[in-house]
């Protein structure tokens, strides 16, 4: 017999919402015995199981076997958002499952993340509709956490680490390995989750001042429309309603520079090698609501390999042979670039409003590199560091050989090289050899892109068996909880 | 590109819960005052007489809210003032920097719901939350019910009621706020400006 109750609807919900949590967890509980290729799938069941609990342990608590009474439905109503996002977020451990990712993306990505900033780990899976994204995860778990159970802000759970990032792909250009150093971007937004570069390039003086002139235009340009709410009777939400999205873009466009810049410290010229590739980036001088315009992105790249000495390493001049070539072809690729982005500054952004925005990203590159080369570490992927492999590398791969260690003379086994050195390799060999030319016919595109596909074959081999020799050379080099 | 929704729609959920304890809260403030409530004398076993009810009530229930409940109203008296932070910010920071965008969300969802509430202490919205917020601090400090505005206690839950399912709203939203659907949402003059 149902309750005598005024609120049988309330009731009804939280009984829902129960069996909700109850449901959810068991089939949290059922995603542990699929295989994943790392082990940070299973930290995220988790932490998602903890929450899912919490829930239902404060959903019990709400109605304690009696009626629940009409005030407390907003209580109930944010339980139930908080488990439908737990339920949003196992999709990324299912994604993970079912994904078909080879080893050699997955592992020593997590590895290289680590190196980066000890305290992540990471997941990767495959996106049909977004392609490359990112997202941090252990913030949002955090929050919701910390209303849900007793967790004090500013305290972290024990044994879990810091950061969760999440990478996503384009499928389609999951076997293209060396496009996929376009995740040298994605990787670039994570370390400024870490570093909260671009929070602090929004708070520098000298960007609030450049960004200042926008605002007020808009101010002063924008009529004050009747757009607020009914009953409104206050004129600062007109304001707020035009300040809001002019501060999201800049915010937006702060952080995709950031990350830029972050992606050539972290794959060198690879970094802007791939991103000019993105079919979707061609559009130069477009700007959009959350990305500046391309030719704006490549500047603030190419500043940035000038700054990590490339100038010097492309320097054909003084090279011979095979480098010399390798070196002039490299150059020119980086030349052209260098043109594309001139051609953009020139060119009048679309509107008043993108002019004046880009206007103000243009004279604040440089603030935003300083802020970047602040807190980047050993791990900067500075030309001396690739110099000693990368030429090498090349030389393996003309003679159709797993770019994976430089030859060490009267040695059989050669030296490690880094996952920078060996993508680089990669593609200074596809410049050098024109791989990326446009085809003359169909004829010509088929040729060219098997020879695309064995190139990242190979280069896919040599992460692999890189990463294989780490776990089994390097005391402590791999072989821990990372798989 | 980064992917935003679920840290918004977290933190929107987060807000839902912050306001929906305030509320039972409040409800639960409203009943120190009201021990002659029919669905206590409904549970009321029949052999028990109800001067005998009204005693042992008087003796069991709570005189005042406890911390753990204080806490909670204190939370939300620290929401709203976060929101009239953002407003006080947004009068003399034109042209001088970037606000704080979580601020003022914050502060446009309290508008949104000062406005939709139907309640008006003065001229400015400034006012109506800086009443709200004094509502609430007096709770916290300890007021009996008897000494707060009846009227004062109705604007204070309808308004928290209606913010509570405004950020419902936007947490369930939040995962397409960076579409081109949000686009759409934008003031118009801002659109033709562009």
């Amino acid at each position: 017999m149902a309750p005598a109750t005024a609120h049988l609807d309330v009731d009804y919900l939280a009984s829902a919402a129960i069996h909700q949590a109850l449901t959810l967890g068991d089939s949290l509980r059922e995603l542990r015995a699929r295989e994943y290729a790392t082990q940070t799938p299973l930290i995220l069941l988790d932490l998602l199981e903890g929450i899912v609990d919490d829930v239902r342990d404060q959903l019990l608590e709400l109605t304690a076997g009696r009626p629940l009474e009409a005030a407390r439905r907003m209580e109930l109503r944010g339980l139930g958002q908080a488990l439908d996002q737990v339920t949003e977020l196992s999709e990324y451990v299912v994604r993970c499952a079912d994904a078909d990712v080879p080893w050699g993306l997955v592992y020593p990505l997590e590895l290289f993340c680590r190196q980066l900033t000890p305290e992540s780990r990471m997941i990767i899976y495959p996106a049909w509709r977004h392609g490359y994204t990112y997202g941090e995860l252990m913030g949002t778990l955090y929050r919701i956490m910390r209303s849900v159970r007793e967790l004090p802000e500013g305290e972290f759970l024990p044994g879990y680490p810091r950061f969760l990032a999440v990478f996503s792909f384009p499928p389609i250009q999951g076997p293209n390995i060396l496009q996929n150093a376009a995740w040298g971007h994605e990787i670039g937004h994570h370390l400024d989750t870490v570093f909260n570069v671009s929070a602090e390039v929004l708070k520098a003086p000298a960007f609030v001042q450049r960004a200042g002139g926008v605002l007020t235009a808009a101010q002063v340009e924008a009529p004050r429309a009747a757009r607020a709410p009914q009953g409104q009777f206050d004129p600062n939400y007109e304001r707020v309603s035009h300040l809001t999205p002019i501060v999201k873009i800049l915010g937006g466009w702060v952080a995709e520079l950031v990350a830029d810049i972050f992606s050539v410290h972290v794959f060198g010229p690879a970094s802007l090698f791939a991103f000019s590739e993105i079919p979707s980036a061609l559009a130069w001088s477009e700007p959009s609501w959350s990305h500046p315009p391309s030719w704006l992105r490549i500047a603030a790249m190419l500043d940035e390999l000038r700054y990590l000495g490339y100038d010097a390493l492309l320097d054909a001049a003084q090279s011979t042979g095979h480098r010399a070539a390798m070196c002039a072809a490299v150059g020119e690729r980086l030349a052209t670039l260098a043109q594309v982005a001139a051609r953009g500054a020139v060119e009048p952004a679309t509107g008043r409003f993108f002019a004046s925005i880009t206007g103000v990203f243009a004279g604040a590159r440089g603030e935003m590199a300083s802020h970047v080369r602040g807190v980047v570490r050993d791990w900067a992927c500075r030309a001396e560091r690739i110099a000693g492999d990368v030429f090498e590398l090349v030389e393996r791969l003309d003679n159709v050989i797993p770019p994976c260690e430089v030859d060490l003379p009267g040695e059989l086994v050669g030296r490690a090289t880094t996952l920078a050195a060996i993508v680089n390799a990669g593609w200074f060999y596809r410049i050098w050899r024109s791989l990326d030319r446009a085809p003359r016919d169909g004829t010509e595109a088929r040729e060219l892109h098997a020879e695309l596909a064995r190139l990242n074959e190979l280069v896919l081999k040599a992460i692999e068996l890189s990463a294989a020799k780490r776990q089994l050379t390097e005391v402590g080099g791999g072989v821990d909880d990372a798989l | 590109m980064i992917e935003r929704g679920l840290g918004e729609q977290s933190r929107f959920i987060t807000y839902v819960l912050l306001i929906g304890r305030a509320l039972s809260t409040l409800a639960e403030y409203r009943q120190l005052a009201d021990y002659r409530r029919p669905a206590d004398f409904r549970q009321l076993p029949e052999y028990r007489q109800p001067a005998e009810f009204r005693r042992q009530f008087d003796e069991e229930r709570p005189q005042t809210l406890s911390d753990v409940q204080r806490g909670r109203l204190s939370q939300a008296a620290d929401h709203l003032r976060r929101a009239a932070r953002a407003h006080a910010s947004l009068d003399v920071a034109a042209g001088q920097g970037l606000p704080d965008l979580e601020a003022v969300q914050i502060y446009q969802s309290v508008y949104e719901a000062v406005a939709l509430a139907g309640i008006r202490a003065g001229d400015r919205v400034a006012e109506t939350i800086a009443g709200l917020i004094a509502t609430l601090d007096r709770i916290v400090e300890g007021a009996p019910v008897a000494a707060i505005d009846e009227q004062s206690l109705n604007d204070l839950e309808r308004v928290l009621d209606t913010l509570a399912v405004i950020y419902s709203h936007r947490a369930e939203r939040a995962n397409t706020a960076d579409t081109f659907e949000s686009l759409l949402q934008w003031p118009q003059p801002l659109l033709i400006w562009m």
